[in-house]
This record gives C-alpha cells, sequence and structure tokens, in this order.
C-alpha cells in the first residue's frame, strides 16, 4: 500500500463499456486535482453537491462531460478528503481521465487500498470492511442485505454478548485462583458449567446462522445431468436465458462441464451443464464424462434429465434410484413434443415436466428449486441478519470447540488453572474472530480480497 | 572522591537484592541508606510470597537472588497455597519473623564483600554529557559511580495519615527524604502520590485465641529456595477471626474521620489491598470480613490484623478492634496508618529499569509504582543484573512475558504504567501454565549461572535433576500394564477401568491419580525424591496444555521480534490516530508487540505502524545496496 499521504485514484465500476463510471480519487490532494481537471472550475466548489463540470487534460484538450462530487474528510468512506467524479462509460473516456490524474503524481489504488484506508483512518472495524469485500462481491439480494447488515455493525453486536459472558466467566475463576486466601466468594462448578452451556448455546446459534449465511453468500451447487442428447444443454440456456451451451442434436456434444450463476427468488444458483453419461466412445468424451461423475458426487442439487419423449433406461433407473429426494429433482423433457409421455416410475423424487423450447414448466422448475434449496424455512432463509464468512466461521468453531471439550464431566475434573487456559484459549478465538487483536496475516488477508475502486 | 561502579541508594528489599547483585558479581558497590539498621525491613505484613509474589521469589531464587533464601532461614510459617488447584496457580507463602529478617539482611549486607554500607541522606542525582556521574549525598558529599538504582520505596516525600495526624517519614519513626523529589524533577521525571495501608498491631497476650480459628503450615514446610534442604526454624500457628455489624456501624458511622475518605488522601490506592473502611462501604451487603492474626515474630509480642488496613483515628481503632470476636480486651502497639509518597510514571523506563532519558540512572522497587516486597526485590535484582552489564558494556538480559512473571512485571510497568499500586497476579500472565512456582529453575537457573550468581555446584545439581526427571518420563512412556495388573489396579483407582496395554505415562495422565498410586506396579529407573515426582506429574499431565501454549508463545514471538527504531518519530507515520501517537510517545515501544499492549491504542494503529516500520526496513535495505 501507498503512504496515506499520497492521493489515490480508482474506477469503481466494473471494467468495460457501460452507460457510466465512477472514478474516485481520496487522499490531501483530491481537491486540487479535482481543480486541476476542470475547465471552468465552479465559484464556489460546494461540498457534496453534484456539479456539472467539463473535464480537460493537462494541455487542456476535453476529456469528457461529467459530474463531479467533493467531499472533504473526514466525514467520508475514507475518511480522507474525497472526490467522485461520474463520467461517461467507454474504457477510453476512463483510461484518458485516470491518464489524466496519474500525470499529476496521483497514484492508482491498490486492490482494497480505499477500504484499507477506511479502516486505517478509524472508519470501519475490520468486520465492516469485510462486510464492504462482501458487498461488492454480492451477486444475490440477500447477500447483499446480509453485508449491509454486517456494515451496520450486526455481527459485532451478536459477539459482543458472548464475549461479555466469556469475559464475565473468566473473571470469576481468576479470582478465585488468585485470591483463594482472600474473603470473596467464588464460583462454584456447577454455575461454572451452566455458564459455559449457555456460551456453548450462544455459539451454537450463532454457527447455525453462519450455515445460512453461507448458503445465501456461497449459494448451491446444482447440477444438470442425464442421458445424452436428453436436453441438458438446451435446460440450461433456457434456465439462463441466452444461448450460452452449444446445442445440436447429436448426442455426446457437450464434453466440457459449463458453469453458470442463476439467481431465483434472491437465492444464487451455481448451475452446472455436464456432459451426458454413457461409455464414452474417445477420449474427450470419456474425460467429460468422468468430470460429470465428480461434480455429481459434489451437487448440492441434481437435476435429473429425462427424455419425455423416450422410455427411462435401466441406466437411467438406477440413477434416481441412488438420488435423495431431498437433493434431487426429475425433469422430464421436451413437453411439447408430440410423443411426449410421463413414464410411470416407482420414485420419491419430485418431477417437472418442461420444454426448453417453448419454456413451459420453467416457472415451475424454478419454483421448486428455491424451495428445495431454503428446506423448511422458506423464504425465511433470506432474513438472517449477521452470518460469518469463512475466516470468522473457522474461529467460530474453534470458540465452539473448546466450549464443546469442556462438557459436564470435563469440568468436574479438569484443574482450574487448566480451566482457565482453555477459557482464555476461547476469550483469544473471539478476540480474532471480531478483530480485537488481529494479527499481520488476516489483516493483509482481507485487504487483498478487495477489487480495486473500493 | 570516593568512587564505585554502582551507588545503590535505599536498603529496603528492591535496594538490598540491587546491592547484593552487583557487588556478588564483582563490581564495587556502595549501599546508601537512612539507616543501616533498617535495611530489609519488612514494614507492612509479616509475609513474603503469595499468588504471583510466591512465583516472583522463586524467580528471583533461581537467578541467584537473596530472598527465598532468606525467608527460608527467617520463617515461622510456610504453606503452598491453591494445593487443590493446579500446580500453575499454586505458590509459596510464609510468615517472617520481621526482626531477625531485618537484622539477618543487615548481616549479609555488612558481610558481603565488595559492598561499602552508608548512612546518609540522598540528595541529588548527578550527571555529566547525557550520562549518570555520581550521587550527592547530605554529610558524604559528592560520590562518583558509573550507574545508579534509585530504590527509594514510600520514602519519596512520605506522609503518614492516623487520623487527623499527619507525619512525615516513609515508615513508622524513620524520617522522609524531599530534596531527591526535587533533584528527580530537574531530571524531566514527573511524579505522582500513591498511597498504600498498614492496619494495626496488637499485643499477643491481650487475644483470646479460643475464640479464633487456628491455621497452621504444611507439615513439613515447604521451603522457596532451591537451594535450602530443609526448614528447621520453629513454626507457628496463624489465627483466624471476623468483623461484624457493630464494627462495621462504627466505622459508617465515623467515614468523616478517615483521611482516605474525607478528602486527606488524594493518592491513588489498591483495589486489591483495600482498607477496612472500603470495604465496609463497597461491600455493604456483607455482615462479615475475614481477619488473619499473623505473629510478627518469635521474640515479639506484636500480631498483624491482616485485613484490618485503616487510617482511621486511634481511639475508633480500638474501639473496632474490641468489637471483634476475641479481641474484646485487645491492647493496641500501634495504631494502623496509610502513607502517601512519590512515584514516578514508570513508562519512562527501558525494561531494564534504565531511564531512558539518563544513561546509567535506574529505578527499582515502589518508586516505580509497584506494592509488596517481592515485586520490590524482583526489580532490585534485574535493574542491579542490568546496571553491571552496562557497566561492562555487556548486552542487557530481560526475561519476556512468557518466560518469567519478572518480565510481566517490567513490561506491564514500562508499558502500560501503574496508575494504581502494581502487585503481580498470576491472573496477569498469558501462559501461566508456562510459569509455575515449580519450574523457575528450569526457566531461569540457566541465567543465573552464566551472570555468576549461581553456584556451578548448585547449578549442577539442578541440571542433574532436571535430567533426571527427564529420563524417568521417556522411562514410565514405555511401561506398559500387564493383564493381573491392570485388574488389581482397576480396584484401587478412581475413574474409568485400567485397561491392559496402556503405558503408565497414560493412566497418571488421568485427573486425579498419582505415581504413588502407580508405584505398587512400576518401579522406576531411578528413584526421584518428591519434588522430582510432582515435576514429572505435571509434565505429563500437563503436557498437552503446555505445548499449546509454547505454540501461542512461538505466533507471538513473530510480533515481539519486529523492533522498533529507538529514534522512531511517531509524528511522521501517516494515518496513525492522535492518540496512538501520543500514547507511544509516551511509552516509547522497544517491539512491535509491546505497542499494541500499550493500553488504549487500536489495532488499526498498530498495522499502521507495522506497515511503517517494514516500510521504513525495505527503505533502509534500498539505500544500503
Amino acid at each position: 500500500m501507498h503512504s496515506l499521504d499520497e492521493t489515490i485514484a480508482a474506477l469503481a465500476t466494473p471494467p468495460g463499456e457501460g452507460a457510466l463510471a465512477i472514478i474516485r480519487i481520496s487522499g490531501p490532494r483530491s481537491r486540487e486535482s479535482l481543480l486541476s481537471l476542470l475547465a471552468d472550475a465552479p465559484d464556489p466548489l460546494r461540498e457534496r453537491y453534484l456539479h456539472r463540470v467539463n473535464l480537460v487534460d493537462e494541455h487542456r484538450r476535453p476529456l469528457d462531460e461529467a459530474t463531479a462530487l467533493w467531499m472533504p474528510g473526514p466525514g467520508t468512506f475514507t475518511g480522507e478528503d474525497s472526490v467522485e467524479f461520474i463520467v461517461h462509460g467507454g474504457p477510453l473516456t476512463v483510461r484518458r481521465i485516470l491518464a489524466a490524474l496519474f500525470a499529476q503524481g496521483l497514484k492508482q489504488a491498490e486492490p482494497g487500498e480505499f477500504s484499507y484506508r477506511a479502516t486505517i483512518n478509524g472508519r470501519m472495524d475490520l468486520m465492516q470492511a469485510e462486510a464492504v469485500a462482501e458487498l461488492i462481491h454480492s451477486r444475490s439480494e440477500a447477500e447483499q442485505r446480509l453485508a449491509l447488515s454486517q456494515l451496520r455493525g450486526s455481527l459485532s453486536q451478536r459477539l459482543s454478548p458472548l464475549r461479555d459472558q466469556l469475559i464475565a466467566l473468566l473473571r470469576d475463576l481468576e479470582a478465585g485462583l488468585d485470591f483463594s486466601e482472600e474473603d470473596i466468594d467464588f464460583v462454584s462448578r456447577d454455575s461454572l458449567d451452566q455458564a459455559v452451556s449457555n456460551l456453548r448455546t450462544a455459539a451454537a446459534k450463532l454457527l447455525a446462522g453462519s450455515e445460512q449465511g453461507r448458503l445465501i453468500r456461497e449459494g448451491l451447487r446444482v447440477v444438470i445431468a442425464g442421458e445424452p442428447n436428453v436436453g441438458k444443454s438446451s435446460l440450461f440456456n433456457a434456465l439462463l436465458e441466452e444461448e450460452r451451451a452449444i446445442v445440436t442434436a447429436a448426442p455426446g456434444t457437450t464434453r466440457d462441464t459449463l458453469r453458470e450463476s442463476l439467481n431465483i427468488g434472491g437465492l444464487l444458483f451455481h448451475l452446472h451443464d455436464t456432459a451426458g453419461l454413457r461409455e464414452g466412445l474417445e477420449e474427450a468424451e470419456r474425460l467429460g464424462v468422468a468430470r460429470s461423475e465428480s461434480l455429481l458426487d459434489e451437487a448440492q442439487l441434481t437435476l435429473w434429465l429425462l427424455d419425455g419423449t423416450r422410455s427411462p433406461s435401466k441406466d437411467d433407473l438406477q440413477r434416481l434410484a441412488g438420488l435423495n429426494e431431498s437433493r434431487a429433482l426429475i425433469v422430464f423433457s421436451k413437453c411439447d413434443d408430440t410423443a411426449f409421455n410421463v413414464p410411470k416410475l416407482d420414485t420419491s423424487l419430485q418431477g417437472i415436466t418442461l420444454s426448453a423450447k417453448s419454456g413451459e414448466g420453467l416457472p415451475a422448475l424454478r419454483e421448486a428449486l428455491f424451495e428445495m434449496a431454503t428446506g423448511e424455512k422458506g423464504a425465511e432463509v433470506l432474513e438472517v441478519e449477521a452470518a460469518l464468512n469463512r475466516r470468522q466461521e473457522s474461529r467460530l468453531r474453534a470458540l465452539f470447540e473448546i466450549l464443546e471439550e469442556l462438557d459436564s464431566s470435563t469440568l468436574a475434573e479438569l484443574e482450574s488453572d487448566l480451566l482457565a487456559s482453555r477459557l482464555r484459549d476461547a476469550l483469544t478465538e473471539l478476540d480474532e474472530l471480531s478483530g480485537d487483536r488481529v494479527g499481520e496475516t488476516v489483516l493483509s488477508e482481507i485487504f487483498s480480497n478487495f477489487c480495486v475502486g473500493k | 572522591m570516593p568512587s564505585y561502579d554502582l551507588i545503590v541508594v535505599g536498603a529496603g528489599h528492591a535496594g538490598a537484592e540491587a546491592a547484593l547483585t552487583s557487588a556478588r558479581r564483582g563490581f564495587s558497590t556502595l549501599l546508601v541508606t537512612l539507616s543501616v539498621d533498617g535495611a530489609g525491613r519488612m514494614s507492612c505484613n509479616p509475609a513474603i510470597g503469595g499468588l504471583g509474589k510466591g512465583q516472583l521469589v522463586r524467580e528471583i531464587d533461581a537467578l541467584g537472588g537473596e530472598m527465598g533464601r532468606h525467608i527460608d532461614e527467617h520463617g515461622i510459617q510456610f504453606r503452598v497455597l491453591n494445593m487443590r488447584k493446579g500446580p500453575a496457580v499454586r505458590a509459596p507463602r510464609a510468615q517472617a519473623d520481621k526482626a531477625t529478617y531485618n537484622s539477618g539482611m543487615v548481616d549479609k549486607l555488612r558481610n558481603t564483600p565488595g559492598l561499602d554500607l552508608l548512612e546518609d541522606e540522598a540528595m541529588e542525582i548527578l550527571h555529566e554529557d547525557g550520562r549518570l556521574s555520581g550521587l550527592l549525598c547530605k554529610q558524604s558529599g559528592i560520590i562518583q559511580s558509573r550507574a545508579l538504582i534509585l530504590t527509594t520505596g514510600t520514602f519519596l516525600r512520605g506522609l503518614l495519615h492516623t487520623g487527623s495526624s499527619q507525619v512525615e517519614g516513609g515508615r513508622v519513626g524513620e524520617g522522609a527524604a524531599s530534596s531527591m523529589s526535587d533533584s528527580l524533577r530537574e531530571l524531566g521525571l514527573s511524579l505522582h502520590r500513591l498511597k498504600t495501608g498498614t492496619p494495626p498491631r496488637i499485643h499477643r497476650d491481650s487475644i483470646d485465641f479460643d475464640q479464633c480459628r487456628p491455621q497452621a503450615g504444611d507439615e513439613p514446610p515447604v521451603p522457596f529456595s532451591h537451594f535450602t534442604e530443609a526448614i528447621t526454624g520453629p513454626q507457628v500457628l496463624c489465627h483466624l477471626t471476623q468483623t461484624n455489624i457493630q464494627g462495621h456501624q462504627l466505622i459508617l458511622d465515623n467515614l468523616h474521620a478517615s483521611p482516605l475518605f474525607n478528602g486527606t488522601i488524594a493518592g491513588m490506592g489498591p483495589r486489591y489491598c483495600p482498607s477496612i473502611e472500603d470495604k465496609v462501604t463497597r461491600f455493604a451487603e456483607r455482615d462479615n470480613h475475614t481477619l488473619f492474626l499473623e505473629p510478627e515474630g518469635l521474640s515479639t509480642a506484636s500480631y498483624y490484623i491482616n485485613g484490618l488496613s485503616t487510617s482511621l483515628p486511634e481511639d475508633l481503632q480500638l474501639q473496632i478492634l474490641h468489637s471483634i470476636k476475641g479481641l474484646q480486651n485487645s491492647e493496641m502497639l500501634q495504631p494502623g496508618y496509610a502513607v502517601e509518597y512519590d512515584a514516578i510514571d514508570p513508562r519512562v523506563l527501558h525494561p531494564t529499569l534504565e531511564y531512558r532519558n539518563l544513561d546509567g540512572l535506574y529505578f527499582a522497587g515502589q518508586i516505580n509504582g509497584t506494592t509488596g516486597y517481592e515485586e520490590a526485590a524482583a526489580q532490585g535484582l534485574l535493574a542491579g543484573l542490568n546496571a553491571t552489564l552496562k557497566i561492562d558494556d555487556q548486552p542487557n538480559w530481560v526475561p519476556d512475558r512468557s518466560e518469567a512473571y519478572l518480565g510481566i512485571l517490567v513490561d506491564d510497568l514500562v508499558t502500560k504504567g501503574a496508575d494504581e499500586p502494581y502487585r503481580m497476579f498470576t491472573s496477569r500472565a498469558e501462559h501461566r501454565l508456562l510459569l509455575r512456582w515449580d519450574n523457575a529453575d528450569e526457566r531461569l537457573m540457566a541465567k543465573g549461572f552464566e551472570y555468576g550468581l549461581v553456584d556451578g555446584d548448585d547449578f549442577a545439581k539442578v541440571s542433574e535433576s532436571l535430567k533426571r526427571v527427564e529420563r524417568v518420563y521417556h522411562q514410565i512412556g514405555k511401561l506398559n500394564l500387564g493383564e493381573s495388573d491392570a485388574r488389581k489396579l482397576s480396584e484401587t483407582l478412581p475413574g474409568e477401568a485400567a485397561l491392559p496395554g496402556l503405558t503408565a505415562a497414560q493412566i497418571l495422565k488421568r485427573p486425579g491419580v498419582l505415581w504413588s498410586d502407580l508405584a505398587p506396579i512400576w518401579s522406576l529407573s531411578e528413584p526421584l525424591v518428591p519434588q522430582e515426582l510432582s515435576r514429572l506429574e505435571t509434565r505429563v499431565k500437563y503436557e498437552g496444555y503446555i505445548d499449546r501454549e509454547k505454540k501461542s508463545v512461538e505466533k507471538a514471538k513473530k510480533l515481539e521480534g519486529l523492533s522498533i527504531p529507538s529514534d522512531l518519530d511517531y509524528s511522521e507515520i501517516p494515518g496513525l490516530s492522535t492518540e496512538a501517537m501520543q500514547r507511544w510517545n509516551r511509552v516509547r515501544p522497544e517491539t512491535l508487540g509491546q505497542a499494541g499492549r500499550v493500553p488504549g491504542v487500536r489495532m488499526s494503529d498498530v498495522s499502521v505502524l507495522m506497515i511503517y516500520i517494514q516500510g521504513l526496513r525495505k527503505r533502509t535495505q534500498k539505500n544500503k545496496k
């Protein structure tokens, strides 16, 4: 990272074509660099006001017609003086404006540098910074809500009672160790047991929330599988509403697996189109089939496709028997075909009939996918307020494991000094979770997760 | 003009250890005190050790200091505290014969070659070109030295309060030292007021012991020192009694007469050693508080009423005493009092206890804001050692927080300061399982030997014992339980059955199992004395936990290893919060780990500092190329 004396600039919106793009500047020279880019400086330059401006380079050649926003620190995202330009979104325009800024000595912001500065300047705590990273990377509404609620500090809030309880417990325990000669009432093993059990419950609750959170953040892996030429790629394209996979009438067209993400009802589904399962004739197709098999093993949801114009093969029936009703659906394809006929099957799997060509049955499939993903909780799943990312979850799990190790029978016989040592370990996990005492690695890992411009 | 390598000012517990350390290391040493006969005097409670403090004494002893051996010679009751709570929180404590503890220390100081004693008042610290050059004394004038350790205890502008009466003095019957405070201010040191209190002493023959509960020492008494074979002196009982509601009411009715409460005393007192006035107001719901009646020696009738520290007027103290069971007819020999004194802010010191702004000037003991004989002695030894290392141009030595309570003590002092009098507790240690009273020798004695403070034969003996335990440890990992022994053992052993094939170490690991339970089945390859056996048991039982702590020490060391340039200008660091800048400028932390422990500093500030230092290092490396 650059020194905080330097002023940094970067594109804050995704690169590439777009109607508009935002360029962000932060640091002591923000105002100066803004003024130098203006053909005519507005008088007065108002704070937090969208000025319509003409941008020019150092040779006063026009760059773009834009809006500019001047925000003096410390009440800004980074806590520093900041400027934002809303410019026209062509890559060339953006490149020229940035070049003009760099020509004045501004530095290209490194990944995560804006958030880094915000954290350093005390504008965010570590968990909030992580939440920003997640907000940027969020691909569904629910994920966005989660990151936003984290940004408002909901996880910190949820952790603080846990921390308070743990500290209270340690305080009581330590008092009995350091002041055993003195005149105080010591905590009994029974009440210790009760307190540890309360902590365990609280930690378990947070962990459960984190599973929901992971579902929201990471989405589900859905594998579309079936024999060759049953219409897997057609279904894939239809769900995505674009011609992503090549579709031909010839069996075995798809050899590699394709992956695209789909948002249904605010939840993210990662669709995998696979090579049809059959004894492959040549090397490439054989490898594709092998890959399909391993994807099936890892699938969180499976869509088993049957060609509704043919009766299922022996292989199909075998496969279907091995699928779990809570994790798989049967899709009967080609329902627009005159030869379509739903076969009688001895299975508890839910079946959906559809046509990729006409779109019939697609809404029902989407609905079924969403229901299966959210389970009993239904759309409530999306309401989870505080969830954990992987670093946080592994810390919380370590904390939970310590608490689990301290069960009633262990508590009854464990020496007090060892008990205190384990509870201190638990507190360390919690501190690292909340970023109260983060080391170098955690911080750098967090910031490398950020994309430029944020 | 007289000249010494080192001058120690003050002959309390810090001064005595400092002077002995220096002289034993072969440096010409002068000990300046207002009263030679007062050297090593116990001005407060007649006891050494306790939780945290006992560990410190064991460390002093492992480093070749005097306190452990001395209490073994003059102790009249020995107990190991927390025997039922696990080895990491056990600690030795002993009642002392105050008179002989004091006179014995005077004799040791007098008879130490290379150590001169001078009865005089130290007036002014002398220095030339930023280096310490000597001391101005009231009678003897200027004395030159290369280093000086100031251990003035409670004597700097000491003020004793009993009720509304105030007497200048550091201890009862002894004058205070005031010109030194001015000299320190001239050196740029700011002084603040601390206070501490002490309870009344009463006459043994006026106590009705039948109404009190006796408390005996351990039998046999366990010595403090690694070098003491056995405690041979006579042992005595202590007694317990309690305050009651009548007494509490008496105190509440007269709070206005207590200088602690009516505003006369401004100094900050220790929360963990409250006066009885404090106890009855802060814990109003309690209708009694335990008191310990501790004899002050074999040849004195004086009893110390531990738990009844007060500065109420004398007549009220007597009335309160008379309200207590067993003390109805007690005769007071000396009333309790509070003492206020000047202390420096220890954040101006290096971890060696040397003043950052004057080479060669060291501070140790209560003047640094600590309480307790043990904390003082530990600092005295460390200052004495480092002052002499510096005179010899040798690298200094300070144990870190994972090596010794002594390391925690000085790190806390120079990092966090002491707003209230600082006392050691085991809970101050992050790695308590590593810092046990029973392994101080393992941790530190090699250093004591290296610095010439531990005798070669003694060190060899301890090393041999450690090796013996190590060999036996490996042996019992290979002893397997046979079928018939398993049946036999399961009958006597608590908890689960002992299955055949288990090793002796695995069974010993179980809670509640001692080697004595297994001794009928297995004999050790070489006999171990009881201390060695308990070392073995701890080693086996705590193995997993200790390994875990060692790992976390390694992790923490990465930050400890990042040193901060001593001339770093914090105002040059971009992005540092003003608060962190101010706090670090005051403390001047020497490592990044220490910087992170400075109270009130945010983790983000530590990151900024770390990034800056690493950048600084890279720039310097580039420049070198």
